[in-house]
């Protein structure tokens, strides 16, 4: 998808917010206007939010994408001028968003994938020094059944409480879920559900910390 | 935060504390700036060290770590004595004239109800007077000794400017100056701010250090106001919305109490009965009895009166068809806690620890670098059987069975040292991807709900944490087949419906169950006023209904809105984004106009955000529905409640009580009504304000691993940089960051150092009962030592966001930090503990 300058500005907002960036000591109009057709040829902005501390400023991750639209490789990750919380400023970690998923590599200065990235699956057996690498498939299904296994040896479904009568209580305290708030709110949402159909109890995320 | 970021340029005076916003969240500092440019607001900072938060202050003061309420309740005391509350707000929207039992009371640093056997409180004595029809009595002229305002006057009597100094160990002449600046905020035309951060959660105090930040803004008159409030700076980008799901043991979705396994929560009127306020006593045994009574309303409820409608919606969402009214909407599957267990981040690891657990789902954490006492927690890992790790990078915890992982500085016989062999755990690890690989939403600090599109594609084989957990439970649903096992049932009934038609993963068929659905023909439900408990509505967590909204044919979901316009010029921006609740940019913003709901406070016409507009619409389709409230803001607040309904004058419509509460009634904390100074678990002194040291209602977990001050005589705390995130595994897999900030360090003062002959840079050891670090020592004079109470008594802080992995290592500083937390939220006590320092 060609995006136009003017498309460009639209979404970037570099017009209007020109008052704010220029507050930082930089003039977006001018910049802008002295890249086009330069930097933004194939240039594909879409808006996200910073995945660091929860004060939810706008990031623009700019991509080049090919002629089909395919996403082709990262061009840099800024701060989104248009979002109200930080128009466009972004601290060192927001300014770093790039490395979270391409580097230029040491020596010879190519772009690539993050090294540190973790790209299949992995499993370690019991005792082993080392990882595995397995497919995604093989993953949850032994997954599934250690969770059915786990579960199904140790479910209390019902239980005897202080005034003698039964009630059913439908847990497990074999198995436990920590962490959850750097999902998305629908991922944090299906995970919740998921556990506690389950029967877990033991579940935490970082807001006790 | 009940205000939100933005609206930080619309302060007269901002109150940071227990933060270091300028590093930790620098673009709050941006609008505090901007409010000190535009408004002449002033910004104070008090912190155990000089940040770079202070250093964009008008005003800094030291105060110890631990020391916050003691430091507040002298602020208390101070604006009492000095009549600085804003009075017609005090009277009007707290609860200051409520009359107390006359069985509370306070002695010897224990509020009445001790149960010193059982070491807990039983609460009946901190409650209401009450008149026949159970509704409160009060004293509005504040005079009554048993009315609230006069038993906090009492109670905050022994907080004087002298001994609260000897605790905090501040400067008398900084702590007069805090006190005068910030408690200008109380005159009518102005608000102040205060912001917090874990320096404050982070105590065996640590729900009472936000509970007494609340008494001070309620009586200043500084909540539900534009540049007021209690903003919380929260730490991980959507820890806000992890809570609103509740990954947490102790709620539902929606903050509802999680079902426990009692006889009042039992079936589902039970439990209804519970969690309703005020439903305790009323006669019914149904839900058909339990709507009507909602309906005429029933007093000491709140807008809690509609749990019974959030619940059912819930339950109908989970389970579907198998939620219907004859079976309880399958209120029985969910899982009911053992109300004699804690279920929380360290009684977890604890059970962990005894082998209790088998198996463990990290998700994105990282808690051999993160949790408190991180040797013992890692310890508890490897009596796992099974760990499931979903994360971009193979941290420290998905690694905790390596032979790295088990380095330590030095030799020390009660820290376990293990190799891979001797691990029996067996590891899962599953590559998420990362931010802007994926799409959805993400509720920042102040409540704004944002969507974040896909940028890029995953890297390798990586697939989205809702890629993961859809094809995870389709695994299980295969396993469980049609099994007709009761106990099964709550796996095989749940919904679970999110493929489109080429079967992948469709994130708007979660959004709509999350904010919610008409049974009956699958529309979104627009707003959370219009769930039913009848079997009617699906709605999956009720405070994020109204987000998605049918228009012009089609879903539209709110957090994707970006239209930045600012009407009221108040930084409100009602359509970018969604806020929870119902788009509401200010909570309790009712308190923003005079009792009268029309008048705003005087000199402060700009900030009043809503009013009560006697010739408005409360129903647009109805022209004889006059009387609304209305405003820049969504009122946060009935909208029909007129004056001439008792409840015109109570905007805290969460409370039973409506009001705002300077005196915490009943079961609401577990430590006490108001506030009082208890020591750090592992303090240099002993309580100088009342004979306890340790907060009562704090549960020890490691009675022996209290280090004692003749062992470690200093102050430990811990801390973060702008370079790196939590626990370091999204900052330190960086190159350029981790090249910004590239070792574990600790900093100290120039006297410390000169003691023990460590100079800058020197590397050092720091010790505690549980475990000891190597870092590099940053000598500094950002930290001084204190003089508490006549004693000389050093303080030092490390970072604790290292560890083995990544391209910056160092030495996880929770290696050091005790497994004890706060009497009710349990947040662990990671800022503040005792040590020792010595070269290495």
């Amino acid at each position: 998808m060609r995006v136009t300058r003017r498309q460009f500005l639209k979404v970037t907002g570099a017009t209007a917010a020109s008052l704010a960036v220029v507050d930082l000591g930089f003039d977006m109009t001018a910049t802008a206007s002295a890249i086009k057709g330069v930097r933004t040829r194939n240039v594909t902005p879409t808006p996200t939010v910073c995945p660091y501390c929860a004060s939810g400023c706008g990031l623009m991750v700019y991509s080049e994408r090919d002629a089909a639209g395919r996403f082709v490789k990262l061009l840099s990750v800024q701060g989104d001028p248009d979002n109200p919380i930080n128009q466009g400023g972004a601290c060192s970690k927001g300014a770093a968003m790039f490395n979270l998923r391409e580097i230029y590599e040491e020596g010879t200065g190519k772009q690539v994938i993050n090294p540190k990235r973790v790209q299949k699956p992995m499993y370690r057996a019991p005792g082993s020094d080392k990882w595995e690498e397995k497919d995604w498939d093989w993953m949850l299904d032994k997954i599934a059944d250690r969770i059915k296994e786990t579960r199904d040896s140790s479910f209390i479904h019902k239980e005897k409480i202080a005034d003698g009568s039964e009630i059913i209580v439908n847990r497990t305290e074999k198995i436990a879920s920590l962490g959850g708030s750097g999902l998305d709110n629908e991922e944090a949402y299906v995970l919740s559900k998921m556990m506690r159909s389950l029967g877990v109890v033991y579940l935490e995320t970082q807001a006790r910390i | 935060m009940t205000n939100h970021i933005v609206d930080l340029k619309n302060t007269d005076c901002a109150l940071i504390m227990g933060s270091n916003a300028a590093e930790n969240h620098p673009i709050s500092m941006r609008w505090l700036l901007k409010a000190r440019d535009t408004r002449g607001a002033k910004i104070i900072h008090v912190d155990p060290r000089y940040t770079r938060t202070s250093a964009r202050a008008d005003l800094y003061t030291p105060l110890r770590s631990g020391t916050d309420i003691a430091f507040l309740g002298g602020m208390i005391k101070y604006i009492i004595d000095n009549e600085l509350y804003h009075r017609d707000y005090v009277v009007n929207y707290t609860n200051a004239s409520y009359l107390i039992k006359d069985e509370f009371d306070f002695h010897d640093g224990l509020f009445s109800g001790w149960d010193k056997e059982n070491k807990k409180y039983d609460v009946s004595s901190w409650d209401y007077q009450a008149d026949a029809n159970g509704l409160p009595l009060t004293d509005p002229s504040l005079q009554n000794p048993r009315c609230v305002f006069q038993l906090m006057k009492k109670h905050y009597e022994r907080y004087d400017i002298d001994t609260v100094c000897k605790i905090t160990g501040t400067p008398k002449n900084k702590y007069l100056e805090v006190l005068k600046t910030f408690c200008a905020t109380g005159a009518p035309d102005k608000t102040g701010t205060i912001l917090y951060a874990m320096g404050i959660t982070q105590h065996t105090v640590g729900a009472q250090n936000i509970r007494a930040f609340a008494i001070v803004q309620l009586l200043l008159g500084n909540m539900g106001r534009p540049g007021g409030g209690i903003n919380a700076l929260r730490g991980e980008n959507n820890v806000q919305g992890a809570t609103d799901m509740a990954l947490l043991f102790h709620i539902i979705p929606g903050y509802v109490d999680s079902p426990m396994n009692t006889a009042d929560n039992k079936d589902l009127i039970s439990f209804i009965r519970k969690v309703t306020p005020g439903a305790a006593k009323l006669p019914f045994t149904n839900l058909a009895e339990f709507r009507e009574l909602v309906k005429a309303g029933f007093p000491n409820s709140g807008w809690k009166i509609h749990t019974s409608k959030w619940v059912v919606s819930m339950l109908k969402a989970w389970y579907g068809k198998a939620a219907t009214p004859g079976n309880d909407f399958a209120y029985h599957y969910l899982p009911k806690r053992d109300e004699k267990k804690n279920y929380s981040h360290i009684a977890m690891f604890e059970a962990m620890h005894r082998g209790e657990i088998e198996g463990l789902f990290v998700n994105g954490s990282n808690p051999v670098v993160g949790g408190p006492n991180s040797n013992k927690e890692q310890e508890a890992l490897t009596k796992l059987k099974w760990m499931v790790s979903i994360d971009l990078w193979a941290n420290e915890t998905a690694e905790f069975w390596t032979h790295q992982a088990w380095d330590r500085p030095v030799k020390n016989p009660d820290v376990p040292r293990m190799t891979p062999a001797e691990i029996g755990t067996e590891v899962f690890f599953l590559p998420a991807a990362a931010v802007y690989e994926k799409e959805g939403t993400a509720a920042q600090t102040g409540r704004w709900v944002q969507y974040r599109w896909k940028g890029a594609e995953p890297v390798g084989d990586s697939k989205s944490d809702l890629w993961i957990y859809n094809e995870l439970v389709k695994k299980i649903k295969q396993k469980y087949g049609a099994s007709k096992r009761k106990e099964d049932e709550p796996i095989v009934n749940m919904t679970w419906d999110y493929d489109d038609e080429h079967g992948h993963d469709d994130i708007m068929k979660v959004a709509l169950e999350l904010c919610g659905y008409n049974v009956a023909d699958g529309k979104p439900v627009e707003g959370f006023a219009k769930l039913a408990d009848d079997g009617s509505t699906a709605c999956g967590c009720w405070v994020y209904c109204g987000a998605m909204t049918f228009k012009d044919g089609k879903n539209i979901y709110k957090p994707q809105l970006r239209k930045k316009d600012d009407p009221s010029g108040l930084g409100i921006h009602p359509e970018w984004g969604w806020a929870w609740p119902m788009n509401r940019r200010i909570v309790y913003n009712r308190c923003s106009v005079q009792p009268d709901g029309v008048t705003p406070w005087p000199g402060d016409a700009k900030r009043q955000l809503v009013k009560w507009d006697p010739l408005a619409l409360a129903d647009p389709k109805n022209p004889t529905s006059l009387g609304s409230w209305v405003g820049v803001d969504v009122p946060d607040f009935i909208k029909t409640t007129g004056p001439d309904k008792a409840a015109f004058t109570s905007p805290f419509i969460m409370r039973p009580e409506g009001k705002g509460c300077l005196f915490a009634a009943k079961n609401s904390l577990k430590d006490g009504p108001f506030p009082e100074h208890y020591e750090p678990w592992e303090s240099p002194t002993v309580n100088i304000m009342n004979k306890q040291n340790l907060n009562p209602a704090v549960k020890v977990w490691e009675p022996d691993k209290q280090g004692t001050r003749d062992k470690y005589p200093i102050i430990g705390t811990t801390y973060r940089v702008v370079e790196h995130w939590q626990t370091g595994a999204l900052t330190r897999n960086l190159p350029w960051l981790a090249e910004l900030m590239p070792d574990m360090m600790v900093e100290l003062s120039e006297e410390l150092a000169k003691e023990k002959g460590i100079k800058n840079g020197h590397n050092v050891v720091i010790s505690t009962s549980r475990g000891d670090v190597k870092a590099v020592a940053c000598v500094t004079k950002r930290f001084k030592p204190f003089n508490i109470n006549g004693q000389y008594i050093h303080q030092i802080g490390l970072l604790w966001q290292f560890g083995f992995k990544g391209y910056a290592t160092g030495d996880p500083a929770n290696r050091l930090t005790p497994h004890i937390g706060d009497a009710n939220a349990m947040c662990p006590e990671y800022k503040a503990w005792l040590c020792d320092i010595r070269r290495a």
